[in-house]
C-alpha cells in the first residue's frame, strides 16, 4: 500500500506469532499497576477497618483457594504450586501483624497499609542477586493486588467491562486470568512478553483465536478502547491504523476466514487421496488441555504426546500417580482414538535440574531421553507404571525415544516389562496388549530399521533429530542455521528407508517432526509411503486438504523423481514448484 | 537459649519452596525460633520474613531457639537445612 495512504500514526510492532487469524477492534488492557484509595481514618474506626482486612484476607485465600483447586484438577501442577505458596503468604503472621500495626499507627485505610508494607517487602525482595529471590517479588505484587481488589471490590480483570470482541492485551497473562477470562468474548491476544509455548500462546490456539506475544511494550502503548490490528499468523500488531490499513486486513480477514471456513468443512471428511487409499492424522500435543484443540481439528487421536512438562519447571520429580490421573485424563478424552505417549525425553534443550546432571553432560548428544531413562531406572519405571495403568482406560500406545540400536531398544522393553511384572504382582490392570514403538531419529536407527522393525509394533519419525544427527547440525546454532537442510538428499533416503523397512516387517510408520505439518513435504511423505502424519492439530485441516487432492499414484511420480535430484537446492525447488502450482494460499496463509 | 550457624547448601538457596519447608517445620515447635544472617534477626515461622533475609546457596544462617522443646527444634531445623532442603 502507498505511503501517502497510511495514518502517520500508526506504528507495527512486530512480536512472535502464537496463533494465526486476524482481529480488529478495540483493546482491553489487564494492567499490573494498582490504583489504591488512600483516606485517614478516624480512630474509633480502626478496629473495623482491621476487621475488613480480616474479612478480605479471607475472601482471597478462597478464591486463590478455588485457582488452586481448578489448577490442580486440570493438572496445571506448576501454576498450582505458584497459588499455594501464595496461600502461604497470605496466612503469614508477620505480614498480617505489620498490616494491622500500620492501620492503627499510622490511621490509613486498609488498602494504603497492605500497599506500603507489601512495598517494603518488595523492595527488599527486589535488591536480591539472586534470581530465585527477585522473582518472590512478583508473587508478593499478586498477593498485594488481589488483596486489594478483595478490598475495594474490584477484579483486576473486570468481566462485566468486556465488551464482545475486544482484543486483551497483558504484560502476561497468568494462569489465574487465562482460569477467569470469558473465553467466548475475546477476539485476540497480545501480551508484552512470551514465546509460542508460552500459556497464552497455547492458550490461544486451543481456543483458535489469533494471538501474537513477545511485542515488548505494547501496553505501555496503549490504552482500554484503542483501536488495533492484529496479524497473529505474522506476530503483528499495529497501533492506531488508519482507515486504508483497516480496510486492506478487513479484505485479508475476509480471506482468512474464507480459508479456514474451508478448512474447517474437512474436519468430519476422511483423510483420503482422490484414488481411495486412507492416511492417519493425528496430532502433537504436550499439555492436556490441547485436546480441545485437537478433536476441534478433526485429528485422528495423538501421535504424539510429550510427557516432559511434568518434569520441568519444579523442584521434586512427579509421582506416579500424578503422572497416572494425567494420561488416564488424557486417554479417555481421545477414546476410541488413540494416544501414543512418548516416555521422558529430558536431558539435551530440556534440562531438569534436581537430577543433579552438569549441563555439559547433558547435551543433545549426550545423557538424555532413553540413554537418562535406562540409567536412572527410578525415574523410569514410574513412568512405564503410570502409563500401564492408566492404559485400560483409553487407548495408549508407548514409545521410546532416541533409540540408537536393538540392544538399547531391548533394554527398554525389558524395563517395561519389569514394570509390567511389578503390576501384574500388586494385581493391579493393564492393557497386556499396549503397542510399543520406537523413535527413529538416529541415523544408526534409521539405517538398521530391518533389525528395529522385528522388535516393535511401529517406528514413529522424528524428523527434527533426524536431520540434525544425520547432517551433523546442531538446529540451536544459528551460524550454521543453513545446514540444517530438511530436503538433504541424505535425510529424505533416511525417511524412505525407515519406511520401507517398517512395511517389509509389515508394521505401520508415523512422523511426529516439523515436516509432517508442512504442507510443502506432504506429497512427497505421501509417496514415501508414510501411515500416519502427526503435527500441531491447527495445520490438520490444511495437511488434510493436500492429501485429498492429489492421487497416490502422483505423489509417488513427483517421490520418485525428487529422490534422482543430488542438491537439497533441485528438491526444495522441484517441490515448491509443485506445491505453488496446486495450492497457492496453503503456501500463503499456513503456519 | 539455643543457637548453631549453618551453611545454606541447595543450589536456590532460601527460595519460595525451601523457606516454606523451613517455616512450616518450625511451625511445629511451641518455642520462639529466629533466624539470623548478616546480624538480621527475623521470626522463623514467618515466611515473608524468613525470604527477606535473601540467603542465597553458601551464605551463613544462624537458627535461635528458646523456651519448649527449643534443643529438639534446633537439632531438627539444622537436619532440614543440612539436608538442603531435600534439593539436590
Amino acid at each position: 500500500m502507498s505511503e501517502n495512504l497510511q495514518n502517520r500514526n500508526e506504528i507495527i510492532l512486530n512480536g512472535t506469532p502464537a496463533s494465526p487469524g486476524i482481529a480488529i477492534g478495540p483493546v482491553f488492557i489487564i494492567h499490573d499497576e494498582l490504583h489504591v484509595p488512600r483516606y485517614s481514618l478516624a480512630e474509633w474506626t480502626v478496629e473495623s477497618e482491621i476487621e475488613r482486612f480480616t474479612i478480605a484476607t479471607e475472601q482471597a485465600k478462597a478464591k486463590l483457594g478455588e485457582i488452586y483447586v481448578q489448577l490442580a484438577n486440570n493438572a496445571y501442577q506448576d501454576g498450582a504450586n505458584i497459588f499455594q505458596a501464595h496461600l502461604m503468604m497470605l496466612e503469614d503472621r508477620v505480614f498480617i501483624d505489620r498490616i494491622h500495626h500500620e492501620i492503627g499507627s499510622k490511621l490509613i485505610n486498609a488498602e494504603a497499609a497492605i500497599l506500603d508494607v507489601g512495598e517494603e517487602f518488595i523492595k527488599v525482595f527486589s535488591q536480591a542477586d539472586d534470581i530465585y529471590l527477585r522473582e518472590k517479588s512478583v508473587d508478593l505484587r499478586d498477593i498485594i493486588r488481589h488483596l486489594i481488589s478483595t478490598l475495594s471490590g474490584r477484579e483486576r480483570l473486570d468481566l462485566s467491562m468486556l465488551e464482545e470482541g475486544v482484543i486483551v492485551i497483558a504484560h502476561d497473562l497468568t494462569p489465574s486470568d487465562t482460569v477467569l477470562i470469558r473465553k467466548d468474548k475475546i477476539a485476540a491476544f497480545a501480551t508484552d512478553v512470551g514465546s509460542r509455548i508460552s500459556h497464552t500462546a497455547i492458550l490461544a490456539r486451543s481456543l483458535g483465536i489469533p494471538a501474537a506475544v513477545g511485542l515488548r511494550n505494547i501496553t505501555a502503548q496503549l490504552k482500554t478502547g484503542d483501536l488495533i490490528i492484529l496479524d497473529g499468523t505474522h506476530g503483528k500488531v499495529i497501533l492506531h491504523p488508519g482507515e486504508e490499513t483497516i480496510k486492506n486486513y478487513q479484505v485479508e480477514q475476509e480471506k482468512f476466514y474464507a480459508f479456514e471456513e474451508s478448512l474447517h468443512r474437512l474436519t468430519e471428511l476422511p483423510v483420503i487421496t482422490l484414488d481411495g487409499h486412507e492416511r492417519k492424522l493425528s496430532a502433537n500435543i504436550e499439555f492436556p488441555d490441547e485436546i480441545y484443540a485437537v478433536k476441534n481439528h478433526g485429528a485422528k487421536g495423538i501421535g504424539l504426546y510429550r510427557t516432559e512438562y511434568f518434569y520441568v519447571g519444579r523442584d521434586d520429580l512427579p509421582s506416579e500417580d500424578e503422572l497416572f490421573e494425567d494420561y488416564k485424563e488424557v486417554a479417555q478424552q481421545i477414546a476410541p482414538e488413540s494416544v501414543i505417549i512418548r516416555t521422558l525425553d529430558l536431558g539435551g534443550d530440556k534440562f531438569a535440574s534436581y537430577l543433579g546432571i552438569p549441563h555439559t553432560v547433558s547435551s543433545m548428544m549426550g545423557l538424555r531421553a532413553i540413554r537418562l531413562c535406562l540409567k536412572y531406572q527410578d525415574i523410569f519405571i514410574p513412568q512405564l507404571r503410570a502409563i500401564l495403568r492408566a492404559s485400560v482406560y483409553g487407548n495408549i500406545k508407548i514409545m521410546f525415544p532416541m533409540i540408537s540400536g536393538v540392544e538399547e531398544l531391548r533394554q527398554a522393553k525389558e524395563v517395561l516389562e519389569t514394570a509390567k511384572r511389578q503390576l501384574t504382582d500388586d494385581g493391579v490392570p493393564f492393557d497386556h496388549n499396549l503397542e510399543v514403538g520406537a523413535m527413529i531419529e538416529i541415523p544408526s536407527a534409521a539405517m538398521t530399521a530391518d533389525i528395529l522393525a522385528k522388535e516393535v509394533d511401529f517406528f514413529s519419525i522424528g524428523t527434527n533429530d533426524l536431520i540434525q544427527y544425520s547432517l551433523a547440525a546442531d538446529r540451536a546454532n544459528e551460524e550454521i542455521s543453513e545446514l540444517f537442510e530438511p530436503f538433504h538428499p541424505a535425510v529424505l533416503r533416511f525417511i524412505q528407508h525407515v519406511i520401507s523397512a517398517a512395511h517389509e516387517d509389515g508394521i505401520w510408520v508415523g512422523l511426529c517432526g516439523e515436516m509432517a505439518g508442512d504442507p510443502v513435504f506432504t506429497i512427497i511423505l505421501l509417496g514415501m509411503g508414510l501411515d500416519e502424519f502427526s503435527m500441531s492439530p491447527q495445520v490438520i485441516p490444511e495437511i488434510k486438504r493436500i492429501i485429498r487432492s492429489v492421487t497416490l499414484k502422483e505423489a509417488q511420480e513427483l517421490t520418485r523423481e525428487i529422490m534422482t535430484l543430488s542438491t537439497a537446492w533441485e528438491i526444495e525447488k522441484r517441490v515448491y514448484e509443485e506445491a505453488q502450482k496446486r495450492f497457492p494460499e496453503l503456501l500463503a496463509w499456513g503456519q | 537459649m539455643f543457637q548453631q550457624q549453618f551453611k545454606i547448601r541447595n543450589e536456590k538457596g532460601l527460595h519460595l519452596r525451601a523457606a516454606g519447608e523451613f517455616v512450616k517445620e518450625s511451625s511445629k515447635y511451641p518455642c520462639d525460633i529466629w533466624l539470623e544472617k548478616d546480624k538480621v534477626k527475623v521470626n522463623a515461622k514467618s515466611i515473608m520474613s524468613v525470604l527477606t533475609l535473601i540467603a542465597g546457596k553458601d551464605s551463613k544462617i544462624t537458627i535461635m531457639t528458646e523456651g519448649e522443646k527449643a534443643e529438639e527444634a534446633l537439632k531438627n531445623l539444622g537436619r532440614l537445612v543440612l539436608d538442603g532442603f531435600g534439593e539436590k
